[in-house]
C-alpha cells in the first residue's frame, strides 16, 4: 500500500499502515510497557492486540466480547492486564497468557450506568480507573479472584471525558464536559482499620478557565504540570502553585496557551477527526474553520484539540 | 413503569451477571409502502396518527406493536415491555389469580399447583433460620389456597436422565458431526436467551436439547397431572417458585406454549424472594406456620426430601460424567474431583486411564468465563466435551432472585444456603420409582417419540435485521 509521506517533516516517516483488522473508527491505540504489543480499540466492537514484526505488526489477538462501540484500551503497567470499556456501560479486564499469546477474559465490570469513555491504569499498582457519560469516575481493583469497583467519585454535573493519575498515583485529575476539572486526592482510611477501602475525596475544582468541554487531561509525570484539550479550540497548562499553610488544598495557577509552550518552539497541534470510517475527513488548517456537515457537537469536536499527551 | 415491577429486584453485589443490553433485538416492522412525496403527519387528540398528503388524502397510520414475547430473546430492552413481561408474573399477579380463581363459579375454577424448585426452599430456609423440612411443610401449609405444592426436585430427575442421554449419543456421532460435542447446558434461560441473541446458529448445535427441570415439571403438571386429574391443561394454573427472575422468560416461550389448549406450560414465575414479600404481606412468619403433609405427583405424601449431588445448578455435570464414564469406557466414578482453574466459577473435571484423557468437562459459570468459554469455541480451541454453563456467578443458589439475609456478607449468607442445599440425601435418577412409572407408563419408555416430545426442546437464534434502532450511528 502506499505510504505517505508525512507532512510532520524529516524525523518522522510511517513505518505501517495497519488497515485490514477494523471495520469501523479506531478510537484509541495504547502501547504496551515493554512495547512490542499495540492494542487499538474500534467503534466495530473489537480490540485488537498487535505484535511488532521485523516487517511491521501482526494481529494476534482480537479481543471480542463488548456489545457496541469500544471507547478506550488501556495496557496495565505490570504488561499482564489489559483494559477495555464500551458504549455497552461495561469496563473489561483482560488477562494475556504469556506463552500462548491469549487474551482471556477476566472481569466484566458493569459499574456504569452509561457509556464509559475513558479506562487508564494506576501508574504502578493495579488499580483501574474510568470515566463515562454518567458523570461519575469508577475505580476498580481486583478481589479474591474477581475484580470489583471500590470507589465511585461523583461530583461532575456532565460526562467524564477523561481521567489522569499523577506520578504518585495519590492524586487523579478528571476533565467533563461540564468544563471542570477535578482533582481526586486518595484518603487513606487510618482512623477505620485495615482492610477498609480507602476513599478519594476531590480535593480541588477549576472551573471558569475553559469556555466549552474538555476532552482530555494529561498529568505530566516529571513536572507535574497538568494539561487539557478543549472543544475552545485551546490547549492549558496548569501548575500547582505550593499550598501556603499545609491545611489548604492545593491552588491551581492558570496558563492559557492557544497554540505555543515555552518547552517548544512551534506546537503544532495537528487534529485530522475522521469520524466516520467511510468519512468526512475534517483536517482543520490554523486559518480557516473546516467545513462539517456534521451535528454541532460533532464540528466543534473536530476542531478542538483531541486528544494530547506529554513526551515521557 | 418501574413502579409496576415487582420490588424485590436488587443490584447484587457481584458484578459478572449478564447485564441487560441496550440494543433491542427485535426491530419493529411496519409495512411500509413507497411514498411519491413527503408527508405531513397529524397527531389526533386520541394519540392516534394520520398521514396527510400532498393531495388532502389522510391515512391513519398503523401504530407500530412489539409483542411481549418478541421481547424474550432480549436479555434488557430499551422499551419496557419486558418489564411489563416480569411484572406479568409477579407475586401481585399470583395474588391477584388466587382471589379470582376463589371467586369463580364451581366449573371455571382452576387446579392451582405450585412447584418449588430446591433453591428456593434452601434460601427460604437459611432466612427464615428453619430446617429444609420444615420448611417444605410450612410452605405447603401457607400456600394453602392453592391445592398442591410439588417439589422441583422430581421433575429435575428427568432433565438429569436426559441429558446424560443425549450426551452419551452426541459421543458417539462426534466423528461425523462437529457440532456434537461439546455439549453445553440447557437448564439456565439467561444463558440461553444471551447464546441465541448474540451467538445465534454457531452456538445453537450445541445446546443440549433437555428441558429444564422447570419446564419438565410444567409438561407433567399440565400433561400428566392434568390427566390424573381428569382435567384440561388449561383448567390447571401452574406456578413456579424459582432462584432468578430470567425462569419468568422461560416460562413465556413460545415453544413452552400449548396451542391446542392455549395455554402455557407454566403460567407464573415467581421468585424466591416475592414469596418473601407474600409472606410478609400477610404478616406470616414461616416459623409460625404449622406444617402440613408434602404432596407428591403421585398422589400419596412424601416421607423425606431428597436432592441430587453436584452442587446448587442441578448437578448436570456430575450426573452427565458419571453415566458417560459407565456407558462409554466402563469405568465406575466414585467422588468427582474439580479442578479450580482461572477463577472459582470456571473448573475442569477429567477422565484419566493410563495417562490417556478420556473425558474432559468443565463448569462455567458467570459472564467473564461464558465469553471465554465461547471465544475459545470459536477459535476451535475448547477442549470439553460438555460444560455445564450458568450464567448467575457462584450457580443458581446465588441466583438475581434469593433472598439477601441481612447483617451478613454475601459470602457467608451464601454458605449457608449451600450447606442447608447439601444437607438433604442425595438420590439416583435412576432409582428413583415414581420416575420409572412415569417413563413407562406415560411416556411409553426410554427414548420414545413422547419421551422426546415431552422432555425436549429447540432454539432459535435471533437474527438482527437493521432498523432504524439498531442502524450504528
Amino acid at each position: 500500500p502506499h505510504v505517505p509521506v508525512s507532512p510532520l517533516g524529516p524525523g518522522w516517516s510511517c513505518r505501517a499502515v495497519l488497515s485490514d483488522a477494523h471495520t469501523r473508527t479506531v478510537r484509541r491505540v495504547s502501547w504496551s510497557p515493554c512495547g512490542q504489543y499495540l492494542a487499538s480499540a474500534s467503534f466495530d466492537g473489537t480490540t485488537c492486540v498487535w505484535k511488532r514484526q521485523q516487517d511491521g505488526f501482526e494481529v494476534v489477538a482480537t479481543l471480542e466480547g463488548h456489545e457496541n462501540e469500544v471507547k478506550s484500551v488501556a495496557w496495565a503497567p505490570s504488561g499482564t492486564l489489559l483494559a477495555t470499556c464500551s458504549r455497552d456501560k461495561s469496563v473489561w479486564v483482560w488477562e494475556v497468557d504469556d506463552e500462548e499469546e491469549e487474551f482471556e477474559c477476566v472481569s466484566v465490570l458493569s459499574a456504569h450506568t452509561q457509556d464509559v469513555k475513558h479506562v487508564v491504569w494506576h501508574p504502578s499498582l493495579q488499580l483501574l480507573a474510568s470515566a463515562s457519560y454518567d458523570d461519575t469516575v469508577r475505580l476498580y481493583r481486583e478481589d479474591d479472584d474477581d475484580w470489583l469497583c471500590c470507589a465511585t467519585l461523583e461530583g461532575h454535573t456532565s460526562t467524564v471525558w477523561a481521567v489522569a493519575w499523577d506520578s504518585s498515583g495519590q492524586r487523579l485529575v478528571s476533565c467533563s464536559d461540564d468544563r471542570t476539572l477535578r482533582v481526586w486526592q486518595r484518603q487513606d482510611s487510618e482512623g477505620q482499620g485495615s482492610g477498609s477501602e480507602p476513599s478519594w475525596k476531590c480535593v480541588c475544582t477549576l472551573s471558569g478557565y475553559h469556555g466549552r468541554s474538555i476532552y482530555d487531561v494529561a498529568w505530566c509525570h516529571l513536572t507535574g504540570a497538568v494539561a487539557t484539550a478543549c472543544g475552545d479550540d485551546a490547549v492549558r497548562v496548569f501548575e500547582e502553585v505550593t499550598p501556603v499553610s499545609p491545611m489548604s488544598p492545593p491552588k491551581v495557577h492558570r496558563s492559557h496557551f492557544p497554540a505555543a509552550f515555552p518547552c517548544f518552539p512551534r506546537l503544532t497541534l495537528h487534529c485530522s477527526a475522521s469520524v466516520l470510517s467511510t468519512s468526512v475527513e475534517a483536517e482543520p488548517s490554523l486559518r480557516n474553520s473546516p467545513s462539517v456537515s456534521f451535528s454541532r457537537h460533532m464540528s466543534r469536536m473536530a476542531r478542538a484539540v483531541f486528544p494530547v499527551s506529554f513526551r515521557e | 413503569m418501574a413502579a409496576r415491577f415487582s420490588g424485590v429486584l436488587q443490584l447484587t453485589e457481584l458484578d459478572d451477571f449478564i447485564a441487560p443490553s441496550q440494543e433491542c433485538i427485535k426491530p419493529v416492522k411496519v409495512d411500509t409502502k413507497p411514498g411519491k412525496a413527503a408527508a405531513k403527519i397529524r397527531i389526533e387528540a386520541d394519540g392516534s396518527y394520520f398521514q396527510v398528503n400532498q393531495d388532502g388524502e389522510e391515512q391513519k397510520l398503523e401504530k407500530a406493536k412489539i409483542t411481549l414475547n418478541d421481547c424474550l430473546a432480549c436479555s434488557g430492552c430499551i422499551t419496557s415491555a419486558e418489564s411489563v413481561l416480569i411484572s406479568q408474573q409477579s407475586h401481585g399477579e399470583l395474588c391477584k389469580v388466587l382471589a379470582l380463581n376463589k371467586a369463580a363459579a364451581a366449573h371455571e375454577q382452576k387446579v392451582m399447583v405450585v412447584s418449588v424448585s430446591p433453591q428456593s426452599r434452601a434460601s427460604l430456609a437459611a432466612r427464615c433460620k428453619l430446617g429444609l423440612l420444615e420448611t417444605a411443610q410450612r410452605l405447603t401449609q401457607f400456600l394453602k389456597s392453592v391445592h398442591y405444592v410439588f417439589d422441583m426436585t422430581f421433575s429435575r430427575n428427568f432433565s438429569l436422565l436426559e441429558s446424560q442421554r443425549e450426551f452419551v449419543r452426541r459421543f458417539h456421532r462426534k466423528a461425523e458431526d462437529k457440532k456434537a460435542l461439546p455439549m453445553l447446558a440447557s437448564a439456565c434461560p439467561g444463558w440461553i436467551c444471551y447464546a441465541e441473541k448474540t451467538h445465534g446458529s454457531f452456538i445453537i448445535p450445541h445446546i443440549s436439547t433437555t428441558k429444564s427441570p422447570q419446564q419438565v415439571m410444567g409438561s407433567l403438571v399440565k400433561g400428566y397431572f392434568a390427566e390424573q386429574q381428569h382435567l384440561p391443561p388449561d383448567r390447571i394454573y401452574h406456578v413456579t417458585v424459582m432462584p432468578c427472575y430470567d425462569k419468568k422468560l422461560e416460562a413465556s416461550r413460545a415453544d413452552f406454549f400449548n396451542q391446542e389448549y392455549q395455554t402455557r406450560d407454566v403460567d407464573c414465575v415467581i421468585t424466591t424472594g416475592e414469596v418473601l414479600k407474600l409472606l410478609e404481606q400477610e404478616g406470616v412468619s414461616l416459623s409460625d406456620v404449622d406444617p402440613a403433609p408434602l404432596d407428591t405427583m403421585l398422589g400419596g405424601a412424601a416421607e423425606e426430601l431428597s436432592s441430587h449431588r453436584g452442587g446448587g445448578s442441578g448437578g448436570f455435570l456430575e450426573h452427565i460424567f458419571t453415566h458417560a464414564a459407565k456407558e462409554l469406557f466402563g469405568i465406575h466414578v466414585g467422588s468427582i474431583h474439580y479442578k479450580p482453574l482461572k477463577n472459582k466459577d470456571f473448573q475442569e473435571v477429567t477422565l484419566e486411564r493410563d495417562g490417556e484423557v478420556l473425558l474432559q468437562f468443565a463448569l462455567a459459570y458467570g459472564f467473564r468465563n461464558i465469553q471465554n468459554l465461547v471465544q475459545k469455541l470459536k477459535r476451535g480451541k475448547c477442549p470439553y466435551d460438555y460444560v455445564e454453563v450458568m450464567a448467575c456467578p457462584s450457580g443458581c443458589l446465588n441466583g438475581g432472585g434469593q433472598i439477601k439475609l441481612e447483617g451478613e456478607s454475601s459470602k457467608e449468607e451464601l454458605q449457608q444456603v449451600e450447606r442447608l442445599y447439601e444437607s438433604l440425601r442425595a438420590e439416583i435418577p435412576e432409582e428413583n420409582q415414581a420416575v420409572r412409572e412415569l417413563y413407562e407408563h406415560w411416556l411409553g419408555g426410554w427414548g420414545s417419540q413422547r419421551a422426546q416430545e415431552m422432555l425436549h426442546t429447540q432454539y432459535h437464534a435471533v437474527e438482527k435485521t437493521n432498523s432504524a434502532l439498531n442502524i450504528k450511528w
